[in-house]
């Protein structure tokens, strides 16, 4: 990459180098993952449904992903609820307590766009206003299957398939991934 | 017998998902995320059945006035593109919509059209009031750029009222369960709405049955 490109990338350079950036990330979590929960004022529905993981049926500990009891042990944070005020400073201390690199995902429609709680005086509304969120998995709640989706998916063992809101067929990348750029050649676990 | 249990799971077998791996259809019936056939869809006539139903407001309706710019009920608000609302679009007054609670600092919050008649936009007090009281308060094509129709499965709760209420049965529940994303951009569905049908915007009707 010439200076000028250097000193003042087009859109398409910086997606390209953050999209290989973050498969070097997510190639450090291919392993087995500790997931530390969080619930941010939940109804308890989305408990539920992660409570099933670890049942016989769904059983997450084959995918080698496993809840941590500490989140100074834990990689991922899983938040669920629209992040209340009472509990926006125990998660900001979980998230502190976690050591990097870390990953968050909100779960469900009050993480992802605060639900039927909605955004008002004693909830923030969403997540992202927050923390620094990596995967959002809507659904009220979602299904065990969408979590395990979601979960594979923060640490990517899975593709997307919603864009812009609509479904896309497995396996289809975006066309940025195909032209790698030389900029980051030379850095350790980024394929060129 | 003192091994009961072992003998239950060895004739119960292998009970546990191969998700991942293999895919798993949910049952029919299961409320996966609703998807819009934008040829059925008659909201550029005037309809916000769903708009209406939609408990977290997760569908909302724009007006568009001339060609391409979205219409802005007040001159007042002219700050902040949003020409997609990313986020927010929920009204920030409660369900009946008198009080106004917190406001958001999100200028997309003041441009989406709220189209439920029950809620006529000259009452909220958070929207800056119409300048020209001839517009009809609900989403016509009459500015001649359609309506354009946002869904935001992020605060979607799938509860399936907009298909049931829908009148011309353009919204179907699909299955599809797989919603993460890691943008929350890419949970947002918009097409743009004529009357008569979309405009060549993208019509998600490829799975409604």
């Amino acid at each position: 990459m010439d200076r000028p490109t250097l000193a003042m990338p087009t859109d398409g350079d910086i997606e390209r180098v953050s999209e290989q950036l973050r498969e070097a990330i997510q190639r450090l979590f291919k392993r087995s993952l500790h997931v530390r929960h969080v619930d941010a004022g939940s109804c308890n529905a989305c408990e539920s449904e992660i409570k099933q993981l670890t049942s016989p049926y769904y059983d997450l500990h084959r995918l080698g992903i496993f809840f941590s009891t500490s989140p100074r042990h834990a990689d991922l944070l899983l938040v669920t609820g629209p992040v209340t005020r009472a509990m926006e400073a125990p998660l900001l201390r979980t998230y502190e307590a976690m050591p990097d690199p870390r990953l968050v995902v909100g779960v469900g429609a009050c993480a992802c766009d605060g639900g039927i709680f909605g955004q008002s005086c004693l909830t923030r509304g969403a997540l992202s206003r927050v923390l620094p969120v990596d995967v959002l998995i809507p659904g009220c709640p979602p299904t065990p299957f969408a979590l395990i989706h979601g979960l594979l998916l923060a640490i990517g063992r899975a593709d997307q398939k919603l864009r812009h809101g609509q479904m896309q067929a497995s396996g289809d990348r975006p066309a940025a991934r195909a032209t790698p750029t030389p900029a980051l050649h030379g850095i350790t676990g980024v394929e060129q | 017998m003192q091994f009961a249990w072992l003998i239950r799971g060895l004739r119960t077998g292998i009970m546990t998902t191969r998700y991942p791996r293999e895919p798993e259809t949910l049952p029919t019936g299961f409320r996966g995320r609703p998807a819009l056939d934008a040829g059925r869809c008659r909201a550029a006539d005037g309809c916000a059945a769903c708009v209406q139903v939609c408990l977290p407001r997760a569908i909302t309706l724009e007006q568009r006035v001339g060609g391409g710019a979205t219409g802005r009920v007040g001159e007042g608000a002219t700050e902040g593109s949003g020409d997609v609302p990313a986020r927010g679009q929920k009204s920030n007054s409660g369900i009946g919509g008198e009080t106004p609670a917190i406001p958001t600092a999100d200028p997309a919050v003041n441009e989406s059209v709220a189209a439920s008649p029950r809620r006529p936009l000259a009452d909220s007090p958070t929207r800056p009031v119409d300048p020209s009281p001839t517009r009809p308060l609900a989403v016509s094509g009459e500015g001649g750029g359609g309506v354009r129709f946002n869904l935001n499965y992020g605060a979607c709760i799938m509860c399936g009222l907009c298909v049931a209420a829908c009148p011309s049965a353009a919204l179907s529940m699909t299955t599809e369960y797989e919603l993460a994303v890691r943008r929350p951009d890419d949970l947002i569905f918009t097409t743009t709405l004529t009357r008569g049908g979309a405009d060549g915007g993208p019509t998600d009707s490829r799975d409604a049955n």
